[in-house]
């Protein structure tokens, strides 16, 4: 009896194996004999020109694709080469329904060209995306590892190679899809095959899980993670109808791996309490760094289209300040882009209760791109709006400016760098508005530090150069800014954008300016001017027309040398050396936030500058000859368009005073009072019974 | 004789009310408030002034009135009555030789009742009323003598600006 049924079950065991083997080789001799034929039937049902070389079955619901090619057309540079892929399909609904129900398609080390990729998708989008959308929606699972992409055989191999895989379950209209993105050098990644280390990480590029669930004309995104070695990102929302709404927060460090993190005592000290609990509510999730950007509030809407992509609305806080997002990114010729970033204090909707209010700054960035024949140009409008600060008007209010055809380049040692041919710069100070055009600007954005990002500029500038460095601390927030600009051998007159006296100076110029932001908006500098003119200089115009001096209007000179400042309550001039043949000139002259002008200057006029005046050339007669100038203190005070002016005692003046009498001072007095007070007073109660000490 | 009685008391009558200022001309009211003002009654010199600008408010006599308004309510003081007197002075004769000092009596008011903006603004409208330029001089110096026989004096110095009324520091004004 025992034997019976042990030799049944042999029997059985070889009647499947037979079947299993006739019914392989038969469908398999088939395939190949119809090899052709499935080709033609492939192409019909796919998009596009798909080729098999070859193709495997085995039971009961495995076929294994060798050599698949995927092309726009049967002569075109193929798109995606896969060597191996795996397709398995439900036997039960080939059996019940007469129906092919695919059920896994798994990809090994597909190559990708995305040039061709580009031009298939180009002409197949459409058509793929209405193929997919009315498929059969039952389970399924599709699985991709090892994506290469095909570089132009000029270009050398770059770094180690990448390790990718990608995975889309469908189930119970569960779904779920991971990915991952990693790099391993061919040296590790042989040493780990052979010692296989457990606590070993690759080195993340990416990695993302979607969990959801497809609904009728969409999925609901239950939580998408995104996560690379430095990001963290949590969203979630859903997807319909080609729109794509999405809430959650992102984690950046820009601070490079490894570096000890920032002092976490001071971040909560220097900042809302906000970050620090975020980060301590979320180490749950895998976080293991400590994040310097905080992306929070996410508020995204947008839609998803074959031909572009575009944001109708993200709006979110950046590091406590609001921001908002919004543009279109397009995914066919030419390639335009325009996107617009608003920072500061109009920009989201959503404004957190410690973020800067309406004194704050708002910056705004247009980026703008398209593909033109000599490459993809890339341009750009920032727009930064100042809050006016102090009672001056002497604070920028607006600076407007205009990048065109820049290039991006990401570096290892200096993290970005940056090239601007063509750059105009806008903005509007003292009442005015100014223009200064830049060529070749040369930045780097050095980020991969820990407490300050420094941004660093060269670039030529009106005849001479420019060279600068600013800090950005970002421990404090917003980010505090010091910059160190150099000018070196530029032609004066061009920073009459920056500062309006500029306009009378001629000359070349060298200067070193330091600006910063906190805790106001400050610029302060030294510069040197060498062979140059000053043209009606307010001072000397004042002093040429009142002593008739008219040389005075045309100053030369041969060195000019003073330290400046600029703040939001007022700007002036220190350490002023001014020296020439004829006039030089020493002292300081601030004006203040109410226009009022505090300023000592000492001046030495030649005779021969003198002599032009009538009232100087009686004076002159007192002096030998051999004193070959003469030196006026002043003080300089009261409102700027109508300075007060005193004479300073000196031993010049005594020596004046001594040797004209006293009725001719009040005579000059008077002279100088009649040019001073242009409208005569009229009656009043019998007084102006006027005095002079 | 009875006519002649009535007659004399008519006369005596009409008399002490034209004495009081009530049938007199602007020029006769300030005098008559000028002597009150000189022998220490300023509240009978303000009737006086204020019969003048009700009156004769286009008279040449309106002006000293207007302002001798103003500096008699500041006596007592009645800031506001001030303010308002000295800033109808200012608005009805905005190029008398007085602007100064009207608005020496408005500066003061404002830095009594505390006005740090009206403060800040006064003191920028005296300092732009005079350009000075000191050759020989150390400063210049402008004075009055006001409705209520106040001596009002104002020295300019280069940078400071100073306010004597009777001798005493009123005001001073620092840039």
């Amino acid at each position: 009896m025992k034997r019976f049924f042990i030799d049944s079950a042999v029997r059985l065991l070889i009647f499947f194996l037979a079947f299993f083997s006739i019914i392989t080789i038969a469908a398999n001799t088939a395939l190949m004999v119809f090899a052709r034929d499935v080709n033609v039937r492939l192409n019909a049902a796919v998009p596009g020109y798909l080729s098999v070389k070859n193709i495997f079955y085995l039971p009961p619901n495995v076929l294994i694709l060798r050599k698949l090619t995927l092309a726009e057309t049967s002569s075109a540079e193929p798109a995606v080469q896969a060597p191996g892929t795996v397709v398995s399909f439900s036997v039960p609904a080939i059996v019940m329904k007469r129906q092919i129900l695919i059920n896994h398609i798994g990809f090994s080390r597909p190559r990708l060209q995305p040039m061709p990729l580009k031009s298939f998708w180009a002409v197949y989008g459409d058509k793929i995306l209405e193929y997919l959308r009315y498929l059969p929606k039952n389970d399924f699972r599709l699985t991709i590892r090892d994506i290469s992409w095909s570089k132009q055989p000029s270009l050398p191999a770059q770094g180690p190679a990448l390790k990718n895989k990608f995975d889309l379950k469908i189930r119970d209209q569960d779904l779920r899809v991971t990915g991952s993105m990693s790099q391993e050098s061919g040296l590790r990644a042989l040493i780990r095959k052979i010692w296989p280390d457990p606590k070993h990480k690759d080195d993340l590029l990416l990695r993302f899980v979607l969990d959801g669930q497809l609904q009728e004309q969409g999925f609901l995104i239950n939580a998408l993670t995104i996560q690379r070695e430095n990001l963290f990102s949590r969203l979630w929302g859903y997807f319909e109808q080609n729109r794509l709404t999405l809430n959650g927060f992102t984690l950046i460090r820009t601070e490079p791996a490894g570096e000890p993190a920032q002092d976490s005592g001071q971040l909560e000290r220097e900042t809302t309490a906000q970050p620090l609990t975020m980060l301590q509510a979320y180490s749950g999730f895998g976080i293991d760094f400590e994040p310097d950007i905080f992306i929070l509030d996410l508020d995204l809407r947008a839609r998803l289209a074959r031909s572009e992509i575009c944001l109708e609305r993200a709006e979110y806080t950046l590091n406590n300040t609001p921001a908002q997002l919004n543009g279109c990114l397009s995914l066919q010729e030419p390639f335009e882009s325009d996107m617009v970033l608003t920072l500061g204090s109009g920009g989201g909707r959503k404004k957190p209760p410690s973020s800067q209010p309406e004194n704050g700054m708002e910056v705004v960035i247009r980026y703008y791109g398209e593909r033109q024949p000599a490459g993809y140009s890339h341009n750009a409008d920032v727009d930064l709006d100042f809050a006016r600060g102090g009672e001056a008007d002497l604070a920028l209010e607006d600076l407007k400016v205009c990048i065109k055809d820049f290039v991006i380049r990401f570096t290892a040692g200096r993290n970005l760098d940056f090239f601007a041919p063509s750059t105009k710069i806008r903005f509007a100070a003292f009442e005015e508005e100014k223009e200064v055009d830049l060529k070749n600007i040369q930045l780097a954005f050095i980020y991969r530090t820990n407490r300050y990002k420094v941004i660093q500029l060269e670039a030529p500038f009106y005849g001479g150069s420019v060279f600068g460095r600013i800090w950005l601390d970002k421990t404090v927030r917003p980010w505090s800014l010091t910059s160190v600009l150099v000018f070196k051998d530029l032609q004066a007159h061009v920073l009459e954008a920056f500062l309006p006296y500029f306009t009378k100076v001629r000359g070349h110029l060298s200067s070193r300016i330091a600006l910063k932001n906190k805790p106001d908006w400050g610029l302060k500098g030294t510069m040197w001017i060498t062979q140059g003119r000053l043209n009606d200089l307010e001072f000397f115009r004042w002093l040429a027309e009142t002593f008739s001096l008219p040389s005075l209007h045309r100053v030369g000179f041969e060195e000019l040398e003073m330290d400046f400042f600029v703040k939001p309550r007022g700007y002036g001039l220190e350490d002023i050396h001014l020296q020439s043949p004829d006039v030089d000139l020493e002292g300081h002259f601030h004006v203040g936030g109410d226009r009022f002008v505090a300023s000592m200057i000492s001046l030495s006029l030649s005779r021969n500058v003198l002599k032009e005046s009538p009232r100087f050339t009686r004076i002159l007669r007192m002096f030998e000859k051999d004193v070959p100038s003469l030196i006026f203190d002043f003080q300089l005070s009261g409102p700027l368009e109508a300075m007060n002016f005193q004479w300073l005692q000196s031993t010049f003046k005594e020596r004046i005073q001594q040797k004209i009498p006293n009725f001719i001072e009040r005579k000059i007095e008077r002279e100088i009072d009649a040019i001073l007070e242009p409208v005569p007073s009229t009656t009043g109660m019998g007084e102006d019974a006027l005095g002079e000490g | 004789m009875k006519k002649i009685v009535y007659a004399l008391c008519l006369i005596i009558l009409v008399g002490a009310w034209c004495s009081n200022g009530f049938c007199a001309t602007a020029r006769q009211l300030y005098k008559l408030a000028d002597q009150r003002a000189a022998s220490g009654q300023p509240d009978f010199a303000f009737m006086h002034w204020r019969n003048l600008l009700r009156d004769f408010p286009q008279s040449q006599q309106a002006q000293p009135a207007l302002f001798a308004l103003g500096e008699y309510y500041y006596s007592l003081p009645d800031y506001k009555q001030a303010v308002t007197s000295f800033e109808s002075y200012l608005k009805k004769y905005p190029d008398s030789g007085d602007r100064l000092f009207a608005l020496a009596y408005l500066l003061r008011i404002a830095r009594l009742r505390g006005q740090d903006e009206q403060v800040d603004a006064l003191e920028k409208e005296i300092i732009g009323l005079k350009q000075l330029g000191l050759v020989f001089s150390d400063y210049k110096e402008y004075s009055t003598q006001t409705p209520l026989h106040k001596d009002f004096q104002a020295v300019f110095h280069i940078d400071t600006i100073t306010f004597y009324l009777n001798g005493e520091v009123f005001e001073k004004i620092l840039y």
